[in-house]
């Protein structure tokens, strides 16, 4: 195998992470795309307070939180956003292609409704999540000194590209 | 919105027509005028004396047009470019064309005085020339007519029962005249004009005479726009999330175009850059306020303005954005907000224009604003709601922290006020105006008449402070600095008359010095009295105090350098205008500020060698610096009209040439500026003679020369050359980076700028002391020539580079100068952070492709690079120091949930290292956090020791037969743990890694040496058991000594050979043969991930 092409890594990664049997969604070709798609987090209802956002990728950013009762508890979401949920599917494999352990949990059958696709960690306090949700890919990881979940945060993003793509 | 009009606006309502900055005058076309009583004109009888003077406008200039006249008694006017008048039957009296021109669409101030038997015309407040009028004229009952045959606008006309002297046409001008001279005052500044004289005569309006307001700005034209000029650092949007806000004023005349644009940068059709505009909304049948950021397509953002916006009046626009929301404001009101992903490409430069929008790469006619604008304020902050209404009403100072732009099309030249660089008219755009009705005024304050100075001083005490003014002592002890100055500018100028002329104004001013100082059109002189700094101002007119203030608030030197720099302008204002100044504190600190520009403080240093000519290059420098007009701002006290025609005549002096006309007039400021200099006190230092303008490390940029690396400070941020100039205070403002490999075999150079005052015969050395590693300079003569700055080049003979292996070091140099070999005298002191690495640095860093290149080696890595490897002499020291430094040096931890990477990402089809933020994380402990995975450790370490000048790349090993299935590993110390443990164990996973990567030498395969900060492992001879474990951290060892398939196999133990594969895998069928060598993941830039 010619390790020096990427579709050598986007085919290993379809058989590390069981691409097959990825959901289509429920009507494939069909669903709405997101545009411009931009997060929005209010501290006051969430107690995730927003620090910045930083250009993630070529379609993409990366929005910082901490809690506010916390500030070592902080808090990464990479929203990356493409041009069709083929596009996303691709992006996905290529960031799980990333990942040193060989297999990640699915979270979107198991134990939660979370995206399209979503894999967690080998962890117990889900510090990372990344998920497919229409045509974005978002990858939510713990990344202050702290060890947090960020499982709220990553809904809560789902939330909110769900219902954009429902305004689509 | 700039900050000219502040203390008119500060006072007035909201609302009140001035806060908009218009005024008003009569307009009139070829066939309308304004009429009065034949009584006006009973003074012109060639009998008695009299004076006439008008501020007048022309929109074309015609052949004949007539300020003020009547018929068969006289006429005061315009004949093309000349000023004329005329008695009834005697000769015209014609200004002389080569002293002035009157010009289109530009207010003039003329006058012309009748003594009973000369005629004399100015123009501007100059003497233009002056010629015997004799004879006799009948009075009659015909109307005085004002502005018969104007195309233009007309602001006042007076008449006078005096023949003015020229310090009073000077003065009148733009303050009011003596009491008890005025006959006719003919007001148009308000609506309905009325003459203010003592008889109040009546003014009718005919045909189409009409009073109008009038709101300078620039008009687009049908086509036109407006390019600022040299501003590629004025960027907003191109870092795609960083926070500005544009606020432009703007009226939209007509509805010709659906999109019309206010202020772009960038292609509207790219994704990049941002756009301010306006939008025909069909449905609203009105315009709306857009905000865009990227392109007008699917990728881009655009906000729309829930308010519209009308035609036909001025409305105050904004969009800030703070790096999430984009918000709209208009009249100062929020209008709407929403949240913005980032636009998707970064523009290091900016690509500005304003009032229309770039479309496939040119400006485009179609999106020209069809009206004016008045003001564009471009922040790189997002400001605050309170702000904008704020900075709507009372504009914002020029030093306003993260005020990038006031493009102010107010006044000509129309220049970006916060840096001074000009703005280009093109197409079509002009400074004109927008002319529109003007309303009745009921409000007096509109009335605009110079105000009084009034300090609250004793004037008894100033009246005997001026009837003791003498000089002529000090003139007679410092002739000799007199005669220096006036034979420099006299042999400053090559035809004979105009020799004469500075000759005779020399003589005039030092006479008046002598003999009567009050005599002299501007006087300053200092007193300290009752515990005060106290500045007076002597006019022939009288005297005020300019500045008074507690005298331990500014120490004597401070005071005395500020009084040289008021004396400069004030002295100028008064020249050239006849207004007075005074200062203020805002005034003192900006006057602090311009002594600190090494070419003014230069400038400054001529001391009692000050000529008019000095003074007049001095204006330019400061005109250059951009420092011209908000001095000037901050020292005139008067209304708007008068502010901008003030501003506008000192601009347009400072940006032309100094004719023996300019240069004459500033002999009097110069003979002022001596005699306060002769007054320097003794506590303040000499001004220096030689300044150090710049030094420059990296100063060829091909490479040629023997000089620094080229570096930048980070992504975003170049290093710019001359690395130091005057105000860089601290080391890392001015760093340089050198290569052991090239400064050990010969010797670099630096160049260094040094500044004079003035051509000089006399021998000048520099030296540098200290220096630390760089060495000190040796002595070295710098040759002007006929110059007054001069370039060098100096080796640095004595550094230390090489000798301490690679490091960083702050250094100061103690830069004198010696004149005609007398004591050293320092000139100023350099410091700098200086990085020795071990030769140039290899990929992803690169050299000499231009200083924009963000791969250039950053200063923010070879901060941490640099301590991390101190003092190593070799590759390998540094390849071990900087693996162990990442591996347990800085706190990061293996990412045990996923094993994902943080601190690299795609970017263009390239997976780059962000590594920006691992500095972030390296400074404040913030960036991504401290959770990592190999490849992140492979990427620094790779990054980090290449910059230093190794050589190494991020390279694989997984399970290349099938690399889904990752191969199994022994226990290991992954980085940031304490427990030996197999990583991402069953059940969930398999025991070992999907691949693993670390930095590596040469061909990246089984014999070459590795480094690995990602984890530890057991160096024993049973790497493959639960313990007891020995660990080691693998630097410089190479991938395996064993065949890719080593027999016999399971490897028996006792294992000792030193290799890297059979310690980290497991000795199964699932490890070590699972574990193959791959080279460098695609996309990586052949392992060295570009930096971002």
């Amino acid at each position: 195998m010619n390790f020096s092409h990427d579709a050598a890594w986007l085919e290993a990664a379809k058989k590390r992470f069981d691409f097959h049997g990825w959901s289509q969604g429920d009507d494939a070709g069909q669903q709405h795309t997101v545009r411009a798609f931009s997060l929005n987090i209010d501290s006051d209802s969430t107690g995730w307070a927003f620090e910045q956002r930083a250009v993630y990728g070529d379609s993409g950013y990366a929005d910082y939180f901490h809690r506010l009762d916390d500030p070592s508890a902080r808090a990464m979401v990479r929203v990356t956003e493409y041009d069709t949920r083929s596009a996303a599917e691709t992006g996905l494999l290529e960031t799980l292609s990333m990942s040193m352990a060989v297999t990640l949990p699915r979270l979107d059958a198991v134990r939660n409704a979370l995206g399209d696709v979503a894999f967690g960690g080998h962890d117990e306090l889900d510090q990372s999540v990344v998920f497919l949700r229409a045509n974005i890919v978002v990858d939510v990881r713990s990344i202050g000194d702290k060890p947090i979940s960020i499982l709220d945060l990553a809904k809560r993003t789902d939330a909110q590209i769900l219902t954009a793509e429902s305004n689509a | 919105m700039l900050n000219d009009v502040e203390n008119q606006t500060d006072s007035l309502p909201p609302g009140d027509p001035r806060t908009d900055r218009s005024y008003v005058a009569l307009s009139l076309d070829s066939l309308s005028w304004a009429q009065t009583s034949s009584a006006a004109g009973s003074l012109f009888t060639g009998q008695v004396q009299l004076s006439v003077d008008a501020w007048i406008r022309f929109n074309g200039l015609p052949a004949n047009a007539a300020a003020i006249s009547q018929a068969n008694v006289f006429s005061f006017g315009s004949q093309g470019p000349a000023v004329y008048f005329q008695f009834y039957g005697l000769p015209i009296v014609l200004s002389d064309l080569t002293q002035a021109l009157l010009q289109d669409d530009h207010w003039h101030y003329i006058c012309a005085t009748f003594d009973g038997a000369m005629v004399r015309l100015y123009i501007d407040g100059q003497l233009n020339t002056g010629v015997s009028c004799m004879g006799q004229v009948s009075p009659n009952t015909n109307p005085v007519l004002i502005g018969q045959g104007v195309q233009g606008l007309v602001r006042r006309v007076r008449v006078y029962n005096v023949a003015l002297p020229a310090t009073d046409v000077l003065n009148n001008m733009y303050e009011t005249p003596t009491a008890g001279t005025l006959a006719g005052d003919f007001d148009f500044s308000v609506n309905p004009p009325v003459d203010r004289g003592p008889s109040a005569f009546p003014l009718t309006l005919q045909n189409n005479a009409v009073p109008i307001k009038v709101s300078p700005a620039v008009s687009m034209g049908t086509t036109g726009f407006v390019r600022p000029m040299g501003e590629k650092a004025i960027n907003p949007g191109g870092a795609q999330v960083d926070p500005y806000s544009v606020q432009a004023w703007v009226y939209l005349s007509s509805a010709l175009n659906p999109l019309q644009a206010i202020f772009v940068n960038s292609d509207l059709t790219l994704d990049t850059g941002i756009a301010l505009y306006v939008q025909f909304d069909p449905a609203a049948s009105a315009y709306r306020l857009v905000s865009q950021r990227g392109s007008n397509g699917d990728s881009g953002q655009v906000l729309i303005s829930s308010a519209t916006i009308a035609t036909g009046v001025w409305t105050n626009v904004a969009t800030t954005f703070d790096g999430l929301n984009l918000s709209l404001y208009v009249n100062g009101a929020f209008d709407s907000t929403q949240s913005c992903p980032p636009i998707p490409l970064y523009s290091q430069t900016s690509d500005l224009l304003i009032g229309a929008a770039i479309v496939q790469g040119i400006p485009s006619g179609a999106t020209t604003l069809q009206g004016f604008l008045r003001e564009v304020d471009v922040w790189s902050r997002a400001l605050s709601a309170t702000e904008i209404v704020s900075f709507m009403t009372a504009s914002p100072d020029v030093e306003s922290p993260g005020l990038q732009a006031a493009y102010v099309f107010t006044n000509s030249p129309a220049r970006n006020q916060a840096n001074g660089h000009p703005i280009g008219l093109a197409e079509g755009a002009v400074l004109s105006g927008q002319l529109g009705p003007a309303p009745p005024t009921t409000d007096e304050r509109q009335l605009e008449v110079a105000e009084t100075v009034k300090s609250g001083f004793d004037e008894k005490l100033i009246a005997k402070i001026r009837s003791e003014l003498d000089f002529s002592e000090l003139h007679r002890s410092n002739s000799a600095a007199f005669d220096d100055a006036a034979a420099s500018d006299i042999a400053a100028f090559d035809n004979p008359e105009d020799k004469r002329r500075i000759s005779e104004a020399w003589k005039d001013a030092r006479r008046k010095l002598v003999e009567n100082p009050t005599a002299l059109s501007m006087l300053t002189t200092y007193h300290k009295l009752n515990g005060e700094h106290v500045l007076i101002v002597h006019r022939p007119r009288g005297s005020y105090v300019a500045f008074r203030a507690d005298a331990s608030s500014i120490d004597d030197c401070t005071m005395w350098r500020v009084r040289l720099v008021f004396t400069l302008i004030a002295g100028t204002i008064d020249a050239f205008t006849g207004v007075g100044s005074t200062l203020g504190d805002k005034a003192i600190v900006f006057i602090g500020r311009i002594l600190t520009v090494p070419a003014i403080a230069a400038q400054m240093a001529n001391g009692a060698r000050m000529t008019a000519s000095s003074v007049f290059l001095f204006l330019g420098l400061l005109y250059t610096q951009g420092l011209l007009r908000p001095l000037i701002l901050l020292l005139i006290d008067v209304g708007f009209w008068t502010l901008i025609r003030v501003v506008a005549n000192l601009l347009l002096i400072a940006a032309g040439i100094g004719t023996v006309r300019i240069v004459s007039s500033l002999v009097a400021t110069a003979v002022t500026f001596v005699t306060v200099y002769l007054q320097k006190p003794t506590s303040c230092d000499p001004l220096p003679t030689a300044t150090l303008a710049s030094i420059s490390f990296d100063y060829d940029p091909t490479g040629v020369a023997v000089d620094a690396l080229t570096i930048r400070r980070n992504f975003g941020t170049d290093i710019s050359v001359p690395e130091w100039t005057p105000g860089r205070a601290t080391p890392s403002d001015a760093p340089c980076a050198y290569a052991i490999s090239s400064v050990a075999t010969a010797i670099p150079n630096i160049q260094v700028a040094i500044n004079i005052p003035s051509a000089t015969t006399h021998t000048v050395k520099i030296q540098a002391l200290g220096g630390g590693i760089l060495g000190a300079i040796d002595p070295i003569t710098v040759n002007f020539g006929s110059a007054t700055s001069a370039t060098v080049t100096l080796p640095l003979s004595h550094h230390t580079l090489a000798a301490g292996g690679v490091q960083f070091k702050d250094v100061t140099w103690t830069w004198q100068y010696q004149v005609d070999g007398g004591t050293w005298t320092n000139m100023a002191s350099s410091s700098h952070r200086v990085y020795v690495i071990l030769t140039t640095p290899t990929q992803p860093w690169q050299q000499g492709a231009g200083r924009g290149n963000q791969q250039l080696p950053w200063t923010d890595v070879l901060d941490f690079a640099c301590a991390w490897a101190a003092s190593a002499t070799t590759t390998d020291q540094v390849a071990s120091m900087i693996t162990t430094k990442v591996n347990s040096g800085i706190n990061l931890t293996y990412d045990l949930a996923r094993g994902a990477s943080f601190y690299t990402g795609p970017s263009a089809g390239i997976n780059r290292f962000l590594c920006g933020l691992f500095v972030d994380f390296l400074r404040t402990g913030l960036g991504n956090g401290r959770t990592v995975n190999c490849t992140d450790c492979a990427t620094i370490v790779t990054s980090f020791v290449n910059i230093l000048g190794c050589n190494v790349c991020t390279s694989l090993m997984l399970n290349s037969a099938d690399p889904s299935t990752g191969f199994t590993c022994n226990q290991i110390l992954a980085i940031g743990n304490t427990t030996w443990a197999v990583p991402f164990p069953p059940p969930g996973g398999i025991g070992g890694f999907s691949y693993h990567e670390v930095a590596w030498t040469g061909a990246t395969s089984y014999s070459d040496p590795l480094y690995d900060a990602c984890l530890q492992y057991d160096s024993g001879t049973n790497p493959w058991g639960t313990g007891p474990h020995t660990a080691q951290l693998g630097v410089k060892i190479p991938f395996s000594a064993l065949a890719p398939n080593p027999t016999p196999f399971p490897i028996p133990t006792p294992f000792t050979a030193v290799s890297y594969r059979e310690r980290l895998a497991a000795n199964t069928t699932l490890g070590i043969p699972r574990c193959i060598p791959v080279g460098q993941r695609p996309s990586t830039n052949s392992g060295r991930r570009p930096v971002v």
